[in-house]
């Protein structure tokens, strides 16, 4: 079921158009950031991968997966590329608890959370959440 | 008035003789009470009568003056010319058709408006005798928010979603069925669903979150169309659990 | 141009993996990203043995498939916007693919995780 497109204008009516500019998330700033929020997930999807070529060569041996760390250890390219995704990564992070607190605005009892306020929190459950994983990752 | 003077840079667009707006630059004076509105009120009745623009209440309420102000979706009535630095460039609202000068074609979101029913449809209906429907303040706190909007459509001049895709339903329409789903009189939410979680519903909006920011009035349409999602789903997760459940 | 009619579902996988990978992901890229890649973890931590130890506990099996999926899930669904952002009207196409391709990914997750321990 589809409405009426309005923009196409009534007979006898000479309405003007204006066509929608195609980078349209160029002209504002607004607009920029919800495109670089929006483009973090390359950067989620590229890590995931990485996560999961990690994973297979473990699954297929011990020659494998030392063959796979030789190549993801001290390598500067990659560290490169770990860091944008860290920052990409940290972005969503941060605009996904951004846009939790609109949703579903957080309440302690009377007391109703301030977004800035849940999202430090979540970061602080974030680096909490770093930590475990570095724990493990260091061998603890 | 003091003597200062701003350019006010307008459209006009005369569709009789034009086949494309332009623009006109006009010079008036303003002191630090001065709104767009008065600017334009100025020019015409002291410059050129024939601009044309839509205004009413002259205070925020009427919802029928919004303009893009310096490319911003404003209420022209609540927008200072003090806090402006240079010059001031005055466009109809952004998204909508241009019918005349400064004036859009609102008919689509007057169609939408209707499209969400936005009435109370209880669940039951009572009889007068059976006394009113009751509501707590607790209850009138979770829609009140969403009851604010004055159809100043704004929110769709800030939508790049409704700019490329005319067919969404757009904020303020999703807001205003949100404030009659979230109204404990009220029982139609799956009627509303039809249209609200359709394709050119919720589900085209991919939360850029500007509508709410331009909100005159802090309705903030983008939590209702986030919270509209999550129940629909909600609701789908549901309905496959109890398939024959509830009749939400 | 209306979006699709299973866009609730998608949308539900979308929000789960935002979530999952606002909270997880970061420590990930940190640990097993640049410090791994910069050398900061000593070599015991990496070792073959002590990998398929870690990852042969069933909570850390159920942890990085939900992870790995449902992260692809949430990044597919949101890169199938921003390409009819950036001006690429092929919404069957691109879904078709990024939707594959998490599907895909879950998979070979499953597999290679049924393959340690
Ligand atoms: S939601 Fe806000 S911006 Fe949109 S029409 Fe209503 S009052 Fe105006
Ligand atoms: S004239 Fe009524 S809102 Fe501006």
């Amino acid at each position: 079921m589809s409405a009426k497109d309005y923009r196409v204008p009534e007979p006898g009516y000479k309405d003007y158009i204006k066509p929608y500019p195609e980078l349209w998330w160029t002209k504002k700033r607004p607009y920029l950031l919800f495109m670089v929020r929006e483009f973090t997930a390359l950067f989620v999807l590229l890590f995931a991968m990485r996560l999961l070529q990690g994973l297979i060569a473990i699954s297929k041996g011990e020659a494998a997966w030392n063959a796979w760390l030789a190549g993801a250890t001290n390598s500067v390219a990659l560290a490169i590329g770990s860091l944008f995704a860290l920052f990409f990564v940290l972005f969503h992070s941060i605009t996904w608890f951004q846009a939790g607190a609109v949703v579903s605005p957080m309440r302690i009892g009377k007391f109703e959370v301030p977004p800035s306020m849940f999202v430090l929190g979540n970061m602080g459950l974030v680096v909490a959440v770093a930590a475990v994983i570095g724990y493990f990752s260091l061998g603890g | 008035m003091s003597d200062k003077m701003k350019k006010l840079t307008v459209t006009r667009y005369n569709p009789e003789t034009d086949s494309a707006p332009r623009t006109q630059t006009y010079e008036v004076p303003y002191d630090d009470d001065t709104v767009v509105l008065d600017a334009l009120n100025h020019i015409k009745d002291q410059q050129d009568g024939t601009l044309t623009y839509r205004w009413s209440c002259r205070m925020g309420v009427c919802g029928s003056c919004g303009m893009n102000v310096n490319g911003v979706p404003k209420l022209t009535c609540a927008t200072f010319l003090r806090d402006f630095e240079g010059d001031i460039t005055v466009e109809p609202l952004a998204n909508f058709p241009i019918m005349r000068d400064l004036v859009v074609n609102m008919s689509d979101f007057m169609e939408k408006l209707k499209r969400v029913k936005p009435w109370l449809i209880p669940k039951e209906e009572k009889s007068i005798d059976e006394g009113e429907y009751l509501q707590t303040p607790r209850q009138l706190e979770a829609y009140r928010q969403f009851s604010m909007c004055i159809n100043c459509m704004l929110c769709y001049a800030a939508c790049p979603v409704y700019g490329k895709h005319q067919d969404f339903l757009g904020p303020a329409a999703i807001a205003l069925g949100h404030r009659y789903n979230e109204d404990s009189r009220d029982g139609a939410r799956a009627e509303r669903n039809k249209i609200i979680g359709s394709g050119e519903g919720v589900w085209e909006c991919t939360f850029v979150g500007e509508c709410s920011e331009v909100c005159p009035k802090h309705v903030d349409p983008a939590a209702a169309i986030q919270r509209e999602k999550l129940a629909n789903v909600l609701d789908k997760i549901k309905s496959f659990i109890l398939p024959r459940g509830s009749s939400r | 141009m209306a979006a699709q009619k299973t866009e609730s579902f998608w949308w539900l996988l979308f929000s789960a993996g935002g979530m999952m990978s606002a909270i997880f992901l970061p420590g990930h890229v940190f640990f097993q990203g640049l410090a791994m890649q910069l050398g900061w973890l000593p070599e015991s931590a990496t070792s073959y043995g002590r990998m398929v130890e870690l990852l042969s506990h069933p909570i850390a099996k159920l942890y990085l498939l939900a992870l790995i999926s449902l992260s692809l899930f949430h990044a597919g669904h949101r890169l199938k916007h921003v390409v009819s952002d950036l001006g690429l009207e092929a919404p069957g196409l691109v879904a078709f693919i990024f939707y594959g391709v998490a599907f895909l990914g879950t998979g070979l997750t499953v597999f290679a995780l049924a393959n340690i321990g």
